[in-house]
């Protein structure tokens, strides 16, 4: 499976790669650039020497040139050809000069221009010294002139050329080195271009290939997700199938056998009978879809236990009364053994205590055809446990069965489903809630020979507790167990909010065979408002309906002073389930399906006996002795004929103004004094008036004329509210 | 100095109608307050609230001019701390639902009753503590 992890690596891995590449190609121009910017200098140097070498070896040229000519001149005795040798030698002197001139803006500063200071003075030697053989010649002293020649001129010339061509020959060396050293870089970037361009494209690829497989790497994980969440889907539909069997199974009792008592003669045992499997069969319903609802919450991690303190007897006396009657009833033996000394109260879930208890008892009687069921309670003082062993003699089960018993959803054996029925899930479920109450269930079983479940859980005990030694110490609370009395009377006014018809029925009749009366409204924005309306002594609220809810009604009613009692039905007995009724505001709350005698215990709460009086208990205003109010109810039924009177000439004369203040005083005040037809077709003239549709005005003064008549005839009316 | 004998809680009725007023007036007296206005508008409602800070006030929701749900605004804009209790002859759940947003700490749908003003004061003065 891929998780969000790997997947993020590997993307980082893809970037990092990709980056690295980007990098090594942008290393690679960066180093191509500055090879060829480098071998621009290298290229400039050389072309620089090349003019320079050039200037200096022209220098050197015309140099040697003037000294042949000079020479030539000395051993001539013409006086023209002598002139024509002279043109020649101050063409040299001009070529001479132009070469030294461009060679001198030529020459760097430091090195060159030192070489060059040190053979400028020889050069300057040189060029006086032909100027003197020149100005001998022309003043036709020839020997003079040749011998100056010989002895000096032609040797410091000869020196002169010397030293120019050791500045060419430097000049070369120069050049040579500058071009061996550009080869030498050329090379150089050339080796390492080409090893950065392999590794970036080995690189490209090596990520070519990594995205490539991570992709079906990616994909073969996506398959067997797949293959999962189809495997996981079987088992749920599996799972419902079986559920739909268990689910239809009792509810095909429940239809048949509502059935027979609607239609067919039957005697009240026969009905009786009927009217038993049915209680039976919905309460294995009920049973069912609390295993489910369990489970999903174990799975969803959101289950929850309380911490209470508890009487272990107490819990024992009522398995013993739920179960005891169903071992009897197949002819098994049904007994609790006491170890004592036991606690006389722990603190835990006695609910959910309960629940595991139930579970492995039924089971138990489930699966034994002979013999019977022995619960042994015990104390475990070291690590302040109690435990209860629930021993069958019934079938008895091998170890890989044990093993597979935990599980959910899952049974010893397929065909135990099918034997024994069930949801499979009771074991899983009384497993994982006596983990939650600090403890756990052990199986110890041989097949044939019966099975022991072992639930121990912590007491939750921390101070000193209180002991019994003999089961005389604890009250029997099977006799305090006796049925309520749901034949109790009442009186009072429920006001019930609850969209479901059926229920809304049945809490009606409820309601009525207690005494008290009930008005239904089917959701929570109309139990507000009812709720706002009349006295009533308990608002009984669904908590799941329609349009607003009954959290949502009850916070309403409280915020808005409300203050008396209001009890919540709720779909769970949960903690959270109860948290929510009280946090919206709710006094108390009733479980669904109701149970009639917690009905009651709630009813004898919240309401009065039959008899006396709980509402009494503030001064009612008397206000039929009340003069004041009187004389304003009687002021305002006097002056009724004339208001109606008032608001219809209004009418006629189609004067809106005052059709709208006379509804609006109307509205205010006939609700007070009783009459609140008159207030709501007073508001709904006012309402129309102030939309400017004045159509169905004259139907509804006609209704209003009505209503006035009516008050007028049975003033008394008024006050009976 | 005259001592202040009564620690009845005091309070404001604000209804256009006289009848109305002088009706609210004895059934709020009966459950044990002191009425030390009595108001046909909001405008005036408001004046009188700053001026005389009862405890209580009851406002009718449906008055000419400034309605019950206007002085509500006003009130909390001038974040005036009063308990204030929407008197109205209709129980929309809209005029419930507004009178909670406009910060109403009660509701009371005509006709008065003692057993009504005695829950509005049971929450009155669970407020106190």
């Amino acid at each position: 499976m891929i998780t969000s992890k790997q997947e993020n690596s590997s993307k980082c891995v893809i970037v990092a790669g990709f980056s690295l590449v980007l990098l090594l190609l942008f290393v690679l121009a960066m180093i191509g650039l500055h090879s060829v910017s480098r071998n621009n200098d290298k290229l400039n140097i050389i072309v620089d020497n090349q003019k320079k070498i050039q200037y200096i070896f022209t220098m050197r040229e015309a140099a040697i040139n003037r000294s042949l000519l000079l020479y030539k001149m000395v051993r001539m005795n013409d006086p023209f050809e002598i002139d024509e040798e002279y043109m020649g030698l101050i063409a040299q002197a001009a070529r001479f000069m132009s070469a030294r001139e461009s060679l001198l803006l030529a020459l760097n500063e430091g090195k060159e221009q030192a070489v060059w200071d040190a053979t400028k003075p020889l050069v300057t030697r040189g060029g006086k010294s032909q100027a003197k053989v020149i100005q001998l010649i022309m003043s036709d002293r020839i020997p003079e002139a040749e011998n100056l020649l010989i002895t000096e001129t032609i040797p410091v010339q000869d020196q002169v050329r010397k030293g120019l061509g050791e500045m060419l020959e430097a000049y070369r060396t120069t050049v040579n080195e500058e071009l061996k050293q550009a080869r030498e870089d050329n090379q150089t970037a050339y080796v390492l271009i080409s090893l950065l361009g392999l590794i970036a494209v080995l690189l490209g690829i090596t990520i070519t290939i990594y995205v490539s497989r991570h992709n079906s790497r990616t994909e073969s994980a996506i398959v067997l997700q797949k293959e999962l969440a189809e495997q996981a889907s079987k088992a749920k539909t599996r799972f419902l199938a079986n559920m739909s069997h268990e689910i239809r199974t009792p509810l095909t009792a429940i239809i048949g056998f509502s059935e027979t008592l609607a239609s067919a003669n039957q005697n009240e045992e026969e009905k009786d009978a009927a009217a038993q499997t049915i209680i039976r069969n919905s309460k294995h319903l009920l049973q069912i879809i609390n295993d489910v609802l369990d489970i999903s919450k174990i799975e969803a991690g959101q289950l929850e236990v309380e911490h209470i303190k508890t009487s272990p007897f107490e819990v024992l006396f009522e398995i013993e009364s739920i179960l005891g009657m169903q071992a009897r009833e197949k002819g098994l033996d049904f007994s609790i053994e006491y170890k004592f000394p036991l606690p006389k109260q722990i603190v835990t879930d006695p609910l959910r205590l309960k629940q595991i208890l139930i579970n492995l008892c039924g089971n138990a009687i489930k699966f034994t055809q002979h013999g019977g069921i022995n619960i042994v309670v015990g104390y475990a003082p070291e690590d302040k446990k109690i435990s209860f062993a629930v021993k069958d003699t019934g079938i008895g089960l091998n170890e890989d069965d044990i093993e597979k018993l935990f599980k959910p959803f899952s049974q010893a054996d397929t065909s135990t489903t099918r034997n024994y029925g069930g949801t499979g899930l009771g074991l899983d479920i009384s497993k994982k809630l006596a983990q939650k109450l600090g403890g756990e269930v052990n199986c110890y079983s041989k097949l044939d020979e019966g099975s022991t479940f072992v639930v121990d859980i912590s007491t939750g005990m921390s101070e000193a507790v209180e002991f019994v030694h003999e089961l005389d110490e604890v009250n029997n609370m099977n006799s305090d167990n006796a049925l309520v009395d749901t034949q109790g009377q009442y009186s009072g006014h429920i006001l019930l909010a609850e969209d479901s018809p059926d229920n809304q029925q049945l809490v009606s009749i409820y309601v009525r065979n207690a005494g008290a009366e009930i008005t239904i409204v089917e959701d929570g924005e109309k139990a507000v408002e009812a709720g706002l309306n009349g006295d009533y002594d308990l608002i009984l609220m669904d908590m799941q309906m329609p349009i607003m809810d009954g959290a949502e009604a009850i916070k309403m009613l409280r915020e808005i002073g409300y203050t008396k009692p209001i009890v919540s039905f709720t779909a769970n007995a949960m903690k959270e389930d109860r948290m929510k009724c009280f946090e919206a505001g709710a006094d108390d709350y009733l479980v669904k399906p109701i149970d009639i005698e917690h009905f009651h215990e709630v009813l004898s709460r919240y309401l009065s006996a039959a008899g006396e009086s709980k509402s009494d208990k503030f001064t009612k205003l008397d206000l039929e002795n009340d003069p004041v109010f009187m004389k304003l109810a009687e002021d305002f039924l006097i002056e009724l004929p004339s208001t109606l009177g008032n608001i219809q000439s209004a009418f006629e004369q189609q004067d809106w103004d005052t059709v709208s203040d006379i509804s609006h005083k109307l509205k205010g005040t006939a609700g007070s004094f009783g009459f609140h037809e008159i207030t709501d077709t007073s508001e709904e003239i006012n309402n129309c008036i102030r939309a400017t549709d004045t159509q169905p005005v004259i139907e509804l003064l006609n209704r209003l004329s009505e209503q006035v008549n009516n008050a007028l005839s049975k003033p008394r009316d008024i006050l009976s509210q | 100095m005259i001592m202040k004998t009564t620690t009845k809680p005091t309070a404001i009725i604000a209804d256009d109608v006289f009848a109305i007023r002088i009706l609210l007036r004895r059934t709020l007296e009966t459950v044990g307050c002191e009425i030390i206005a009595m108001v046909d508008n909001g405008a005036e409602a408001i004046a009188k609230i700053v001026s005389l800070k009862p405890d209580l006030v009851f406002i009718d929701i449906d008055m000419p001019g400034m309605s019950g749900l206007d002085v509500l605004d006003r009130l909390k804009a001038k974040n005036i701390d009063v308990f204030k209790v929407i008197v109205s002859g209709h129980n929309t759940i809209d005029n419930v639902k507004q009178a909670i947003a406009g910060g109403a700490n009660g509701f009371i749908v005509k006709p008065y009753s003692v057993s009504k003003m005695n829950q509005i004061m049971e929450k009155y003065n669970a407020s106190l503590k």
